[in-house]
């Protein structure tokens, strides 16, 4: 199915409403992921702490597959489906970039003092302070990250 | 992302940011905003009331030019974080690195301390 974050695919299953967006990552399209993404959840009446940890989310991992997934920048074809259900939202990812392990990888050891910050880093220990599951695993050559948020 | 600067003294800068403070945001200003807090080499408030939301990169952004000024000897004083940044703030013990007040005037009066 050819979808793209302008014309997202959306399925009618009121049970579990579920976006599916499909294209070709690069630093123009997150803002139009994220806008897909809001314009879908819009009707669910989510509090703003939900939908903050969902922006997180896509921030986070797709600025990863952006700057560490590819050696071309601009190359990654990424899909994501968000589901909606009623308890919590699941956001899946799935990109053909570099084999990574997410939900094994060493958070960076904490600074104690600006001396010895090194910026960067927090990405994944952002995500995991919002979500309430991860997991990842390689599917021939893609990676597919998923992500658990409670809805709060 | 908007960024707006306004000397309160002659070696005190503040620097309000409105938008977000995620990778389009930051790669929007963060040029101007080094320039406002490190290069111009005067202590500064950083305004972030009208921040809604704060990703890796937004932090990054405030440590890089927190240490800089740590090495120019000028501070840097955030204040008036929304409840959801400061959450991220306190989440990753950037609250820790930065000094982060509630007001502008507890965020003048943490200069001094």
């Amino acid at each position: 199915m050819a979808v793209s974050v302008e014309d997202p695919a959306v399925s009618m299953d009121s049970r579990a409403p579920r976006l599916h967006l499909s294209y070709r990552h690069g630093p123009a399209a997150l803002e139009g992921t994220r806008l897909a993404v809001l314009r879908f959840l819009a009707p669910h009446a989510l509090s703003a702490r939900t939908l903050y940890a969902i922006e997180l989310v896509l921030e986070e991992w797709l600025t990863n597959v952006l700057r560490h997934g590819h050696d071309e920048p601009g190359q990654a074809q990424v899909d994501i489906e968000l589901s909606v259900q009623p308890a919590e939202l699941v956001l899946e990812f799935q990109d053909q970039g570099r084999a990574f392990r997410p939900d094994t990888a060493a958070a960076p050891p904490r600074a104690r003092s600006l001396d010895e910050a090194r910026p960067g880093g927090l990405g994944l220990a952002m995500i995991r302070h919002v979500a309430s599951a991860l997991h990842h695993e390689r599917r021939g050559d893609r990676n597919v990250f998923t992500v658990t948020v409670p809805r709060r | 992302m908007e960024l707006t600067t306004t000397d309160l003294q002659p070696n005190l800068v503040k620097v309000t940011l409105d938008g977000r403070l995620d990778t389009p945001g930051v790669d929007r200003i963060e040029t101007r905003f080094n320039a406002a807090v490190v290069a111009a080499g005067k202590h500064a408030l950083v305004d972030l009331s009208q921040v809604s939301f704060l990703s890796s990169m937004g932090i990054r952004m405030l440590i890089s030019a927190g240490r800089a000024m740590q090495q120019r000897q000028t501070r840097l004083v955030l204040f008036g974080a929304q409840p959801l940044v400061r959450e991220t703030f306190e989440a990753m013990a950037i609250d820790q690195l930065l000094k982060v007040a509630d007001t502008e005037a507890l965020a003048m009066a943490a200069l001094t301390t």
